[in-house]
């Protein structure tokens, strides 16, 4: 389910109206809780038991951590939760079969689709290992509890933390990472004449996991630090983990942000609503105006097997850069819009980070949310910037090379995780003569600082260059054609003005942005402005938008 | 900044800061002017409708202007549309009148609902033609094309009972009827970009669909398509002809004939003729053997329906745009062909002096 789809609107409009009915603040969670777990299932619902599997363990981490066990009732409510779910979720149940037997026959009668004949609740030769893998790994997880509490005070919180960690990685990296160290194993070995063929798993990746995953991690290590108290009610954690704004793709919400809000009474804010329908507005207007038609374009000269000459490399990569900022933003601006409907605030995951003059600015600025993880999990964990220059430079290396990871299996995102590392080394390297040259409280000249810009914002391209390349091979002849076909740049003039038409509104709107340093600039203008404004996005989405629901990039991670 | 506004930030980011506004007048006024370029829009459709949906807009119109009333009337898809002008029928059949409801893309399910229509509105026809070239109905044809986008009323496309295997087509559908900036969008692109290179409102779509209107009103609902097809020896594959038919199609033959025989209307089943490159295998498995069968098995569900089966033939080449569409003198031939068909068949039947056929009674 699409934000920038029908089923979508659907959805959201059913949430809000029993969202307001409800008014009491459980009833609201579970509510969401069930929508969130519908937005879910309907990519695929034996994805949901994965997570409900993983938030059950850092569930139980968290209140083990702190040396404490679920109350008699919500430990019931947890206990009966997991084995209904695991059951309905991983046994071999015919739900169209059973979907069909409950529809009228009228369902049928415009004749295109014949009914599914009812062949008994479960599928004739479906496969119960699933269902028995399941529930081993429910009986795992209670085994672990047990021991844990076995264990001396002093020693469960550790133990409770490391089997959070474990199980999350193990999750992460059986479904997202297997296939490929396997196949990059295999080739290896090939290269040293050792042929092997690799044990593939090919199970589809489970949408949002590296989201969700992270978030959940969040918790058990802020209960362990001891930043966050755990909850006790389980559908509270659970939602927590599957609040569907963000589910799928972010933003990462860290839990001393997020479940607070959920824990609490939420009242109905003017404020907050007026500018969560023009977060959704505008992402939906980056989405399908921006992003969706500059797809078409990028996809043309990515494709396997194109030999495009260097403007057209540097022109898709421009457009490939606006679309993948339109395209994540664009989810994030629909995700805080729809969350703030609900009297919910999600943090901001885009600061305008294409105006970033350097590494580190642009991290600050773009995929906030991740790179806030990386930091404070990850970065400063390992040290941060103490210690010995070697000693940053590795620290930002892994960093950036898990944050390239995090992005998939895939030897370019591992690429681009180098690549942004060495960025940010390269530019701690330079700073001491950077700021002999600039000291602080001195200002750049303008044509200094729009070289620096440029030159960072090419620096960024080549960047997406990595990203977005289908091999190593496409890479480096992408790379070599960019000193190709400049004599004929004027014939590729068209590219750049489809680029230029289709971003002019976002550079426009982040021009304000800049000036004002207010993200809701438009939301400040006067109201014939704005309706003017909002006019003229709305007719350029409906007549040139890319209506066909294109898939968001980051649902991929 | 109005009196009544203030800026705030406490409920925000700090990256974010707002007006606020008691009423929201941005969004009043945007809503306004958006009813105010839809109606506009509406109005001047005309200007950029593309040729598909223009066609199936002036068919209705003229239907409902009682321009295109006939005792006789024409079911189809774009082969009839195209391919059949009633012109030669009407100048040899001075009691009533014959005229051409098909229309491109239009299959079973939408010839039964305008059937239906026709009859509501008290304007049902004596006789049916109906197109014979296969029962099919595509799951797809309820979602497609000038039906979805404008043609179907709620009902007519509940009845494809979409709502309970995707809900949110229902959105489009919405979509297309409230907002005709969304019905037209590509049009309206591409209208957009011809003014543009013309610097000044492109007419060149205007004047088509002008013309497209003189042409169905003159042409008792049809209007033409194709060019004649190169004379030179065809050296493409040959394929053979095939019947196809399919559940939903079988469905909506059985309605559109349960609705014709509930109102007393005769049907007649045109079989369009094809290319000479699709060969028509002989044998009970064959195309022309298993179209026959078919109408036998019609008539037999019901006996007191006095069917007919029309093939018209002796078509070359020359006759065919492509494998299913005619060409020019492919029109004129069928067209002619009809006529004198429709002569004999008016004569046989009376028709324009006691029109109706026998009591019939519906389908099983």
């Amino acid at each position: 389910m699409n934000f920038n789809s029908g089923a979508y609107a659907v959805l959201l409009a059913t949430v809000l109206v029993l969202y307001y009915g409800l008014r009491e603040k459980r009833r609201q969670n579970l509510m969401m809780l069930a929508a969130g777990l519908f937005f879910y299932g309907s990519w695929d619902h034996r994805f949901l038991f994965l997570l409900m599997y993983s938030s059950s363990v850092d569930y139980i981490g968290g209140l083990g951590i702190v040396h404490r066990r679920p109350s008699r009732y919500n430990g019931v409510i947890f206990v009966a939760g997991m084995l209904a779910g695991t059951f309905l979720l991983c046994a071999p149940i015919d739900w169209s079969a059973a979907w069909t037997a409950l529809l009228p026959a009228r369902a049928f009668a415009g004749g295109w689709t014949e009914p599914v004949p009812w062949r008994g609740f479960f599928e004739p030769a479906g496969a119960w290992r699933i269902c028995g893998a399941a529930f081993a790994a429910l009986g795992v997880l209670s085994l672990t509890t047990v021991i844990g509490y076995q264990l001396p005070d002093d020693k469960q919180p550790k133990y409770f933390l490391c089997v959070s960690m474990v199980v999350n990685m193990i999750l992460l990296g059986f479904f997202k990472y297997f296939d490929f160290f396997t196949a990059s194993a295999a080739s290896g070995l090939a290269a040293l004449g050792i042929h092997v063929q690799p044990w593939l798993l090919g199970v589809a990746v489970p949408a949002g996991i590296s989201f969700y995953t992270f978030q959940a991690m969040s918790y058990t290590i802020d209960v362990y630090r001891g930043q966050l108290e755990p909850t006790d009610y389980y559908p509270d954690y659970l939602l927590f983990v599957s609040f569907f704004p963000h589910l799928v793709a972010g933003p990462i919400q860290q839990a001393t942000w997020l479940l607070p809000q959920l824990q609490r009474a939420r009242t109905f804010d003017w404020i907050r609503f007026q500018s969560g329908v023009f977060l959704i507005g505008w992402g939906l207007f980056k989405k399908i105006f921006i992003a969706d038609n500059l797809e078409r374009f990028v996809k043309t000269t990515y494709a396997v097997g194109a030999h495009p000459t260097g403007p057209e490399v540097l022109f898709a990569t421009y457009a490939f850069a606006l679309q993948i900022y339109s395209d994540f933003s664009a989810y994030s601006d629909i995700a805080r819009g729809t969350s703030r409907l609900l009297g919910i605030e999600i943090t901001v995951n885009f600061n305008i980070p294409y105006v970033a003059t350097n590494p580190g600015e642009f991290w600050r600025r773009w995929h906030i949310s991740l790179s806030s993880w990386l930091r404070d999990y990850l970065y400063i964990p390992l040290g941060g910037n103490r210690g010995t220059r070697g000693l940053l430079y590795r620290n930002l290396l892994l960093t950036m090379i898990l944050g390239g990871m995090w992005h998939g299996a895939r030897m370019n995102f591992l690429l681009w995780g180098c690549y942004q590392g060495a960025l940010l080394c390269g530019y701690q390297l330079l700073q001491p003569y950077i700021d002999r040259v600039t000291p602080k409280g001195v200002t750049l000249p303008r044509v200094a600082h729009f070289a620096s810009w440029a030159l960072f914002f090419h620096l960024v391209c080549y960047g997406w260059l990595l990203f977005r390349a289908e091999s190593g091979v496409q890479i480096a002849g992408m790379t070599a054609a960019l000193f190709t076909g400049w004599r004929h740049v004027a014939d590729h003039a068209g590219l750049l003005a489809h680029v230029a038409w289709f971003g002019w509104p976002l550079i426009l709107m982040q021009y304000f942005q800049v000036k004002t340093k207010n993200l809701l600039v438009a939301l400040t203008w006067s109201w014939p402005v704005r309706a003017a404004v909002y006019v003229t996005l709305f007719y350029l989405m409906v007549v040139f938008g890319a209506v066909d629901g294109v898939q968001f990039i980051y649902f991929q991670f | 900044m109005a009196s009544s506004s203030s800026t705030s930030s406490s409920e925000l980011s700090r990256y974010e800061r707002v007006r606020v506004e008691r009423t929201p007048k941005a969004a009043i006024a945007f809503l306004v002017l958006v009813m105010l370029v839809e109606l506009t829009l509406g109005a001047n459709r005309q200007w950029f409708a593309d040729h598909a949906a223009w066609q199936w807009e002036t068919k209705r119109a003229l239907l409902a202007q009682g321009a295109l009333d006939g005792d006789v009337a024409i079911f189809g898809t774009s082969v009839l549309y195209h391919g059949l002008d009633p012109t030669p029928a009407n100048r040899g059949f001075s009691r009533g009148r014959v005229v051409n409801l098909a229309l491109n893309g239009m299959m079973l399910q939408h010839q039964a609902q305008l059937l239906r229509d026709r009859i509501a509105a008290g304007r049902a026809p004596a006789v049916a033609v109906l197109e014979f070239r296969q029962v099919l109905v595509e799951h797809e044809s309820w979602f497609r094309g000038p039906y979805y986008r404008f043609w179907a009323s709620w009902p007519d496309f509940l009845e494809s009972r979409f709502y309970y295997w995707n809900l949110p087509l229902a959105f489009g559908f919405a979509e297309n009827r409230v907002l005709p900036s969304f019905r037209y969008r590509e049009a309206i692109d591409n209208w957009i970009f011809d003014s543009a290179r013309t610097f000044g409102p492109a007419g060149h779509t205007r004047a088509r669909n002008r013309a497209t209107e003189v042409e169905m009103r003159e042409h008792a609902g049809m209007v033409s398509a194709f060019e004649n097809r190169s004379q030179a020896a065809y050296d493409g594959p040959q394929s053979p002809r095939v019947w196809a038919v399919n559940p939903a199609g079988e469905r909506w033959l059985r309605e559109f004939l349960n609705v014709a025989a509930a109102h007393r209307i005769q049907i007649a089943l045109l079989a369009t003729p094809a290319p000479p490159y699709l060969v028509e295998t002989p044998g009970p498995d064959g195309f022309r053997a298993q179209l026959t069968a078919y109408a036998a098995k019609i008539r037999r569900e019901d006996p007191t329906a006095a069917i007919e089966l029309f093939g018209p033939k002796g078509y070359g080449l020359a006759d065919f745009a492509d494998d299913v569409h005619l060409s020019v003198s492919g029109r004129e031939k069928m067209s002619a062909q009809f006529a004198d068909w429709f002569r004999d068949y008016s004569a046989r039947h009376a028709l324009g002096r006691a029109i109706a056929p026998a009591t019939t009674t519906p389908m099983k």
